[in-house]
């Protein structure tokens, strides 16, 4: 069995994180260079500016809490072309519950130029599909089965420096007793194609 | 004047690119007659050439060469593909002197055997 992790993002669509991160940084900045000129506004930046980031640790925390890490178990590390088949999810649920649960196939390419400062990236999905997960119901974990067709057609996985095909399963939960959260997991498939 | 001629137009990866390349000197001159194979990557991100594999000949004072190539084409590809921000083209280019001759092939995915993605990964 092969498991693959979670790349998230876990909260929201991830925006969440890096706007409360931007903000703490930039509310902070500057309200440690006003502490010793305008005091209260300093103090206002820096309360302001650390109310979403906690708020941001606390939704991780909840959820943390109520749903561990989430895995996808599949048959074998890498597939092909062609291939028609399932991969199941799991996460361990400590008094959440599910409410629903949308799933899609993914294939996305990447195109970058440049390096460091200078780089500059490009993403486009090629390949945008939902797919009907199937959650059987069990008290301490989460474990639903996600049937999978990849296209004959479609492209592989491609990891060249420039240039990259990555194909994604994405998972989407509205829970109850914990803050909703998403899934990302990549999957490998190789340049063969299952003929019938 | 160069010509190439290919066995196969489409050819699977992890299998052979196979053919000839004939150059007529014409009253060029030459010191060598070369045949590549690889493969570019262009779009947005601009362009990046791979070559797989060459051979070569001596011109001297020869008014033709006939050079066969046999080129394997890598297990891990890749494939050729358009997309939507860059494509793959493999090629088989032939040069001599100033002269420069290119052929584009197609790659397309291997028959999926699973033993040979296991033996695959075990190498890496």
């Amino acid at each position: 069995m092969n498991i693959t992790n979670d790349e998230g993002p876990v909260l929201g669509s991830g925006w969440i994180h890096m706007f409360s991160t931007l903000l703490l940084v930039v509310s902070w900045f500057f309200g440690f260079k006003l502490l010793r000129g305008d005091p209260r506004l300093a103090v206002a930046l820096l309360a302001g500016g650390a109310i979403p980031a906690a708020l941001t640790v606390l939704q991780l925390m909840r959820l943390r809490r109520s749903l561990g890490r989430a895995e996808l178990e599949m048959k074998d590390a890498v597939i092909p072309l062609g291939w028609n088949g399932s991969v199941t999810y799991v996460r361990p649920l400590r008094g959440a519950t599910l409410r629903s649960i949308e799933a899609r196939l993914q294939c996305e390419e990447r195109a970058s130029k440049g390096s460091a400062k200078q780089r500059k990236e490009w993403t486009e999905l090629v390949l945008d599909e939902p797919v009907t997960p199937q959650s059987s119901p069990m008290l301490q974990q989460l474990r639903v089965q996600i049937p999978l067709r990849i296209p004959p057609t479609a492209p592989p996985s491609l990891f060249e420096p420039d240039a990259r095909i990555v194909w994604w399963v994405r998972l989407r939960l509205r829970m109850a007793g914990c803050p909703d959260t998403r899934s990302s997991f990549r999957v490998q498939v190789v340049p063969a194609v299952v003929e019938r | 004047m160069i010509r190439i001629e290919l066995a196969q137009e489409r050819v699977r990866n992890g299998d052979r690119v196979s053919g000839r390349a004939v150059w007529s000197a014409g009253g060029e001159l030459a010191q060598t007659f070369e045949v590549v194979c690889g493969w570019r990557v262009e779009g947005r991100a601009g362009r990046r050439e791979s070559i797989i594999g060459r051979v070569q000949a001596d011109a001297g004072a020869r008014s033709e060469i006939v050079l066969p190539f046999e080129f394997e084409i890598p297990m891990a590809g890749p494939l050729s593909y358009g997309g939507k921000l860059f494509r793959i083209t493999w090629e088989v280019d032939a040069g001599a002197g100033r002269d420069l001759e290119a052929k584009p092939f197609t790659v397309v995915a291997r028959k999926w055997d699973p033993k040979e993605w296991v033996e695959e990964e075990e190498e890496e």
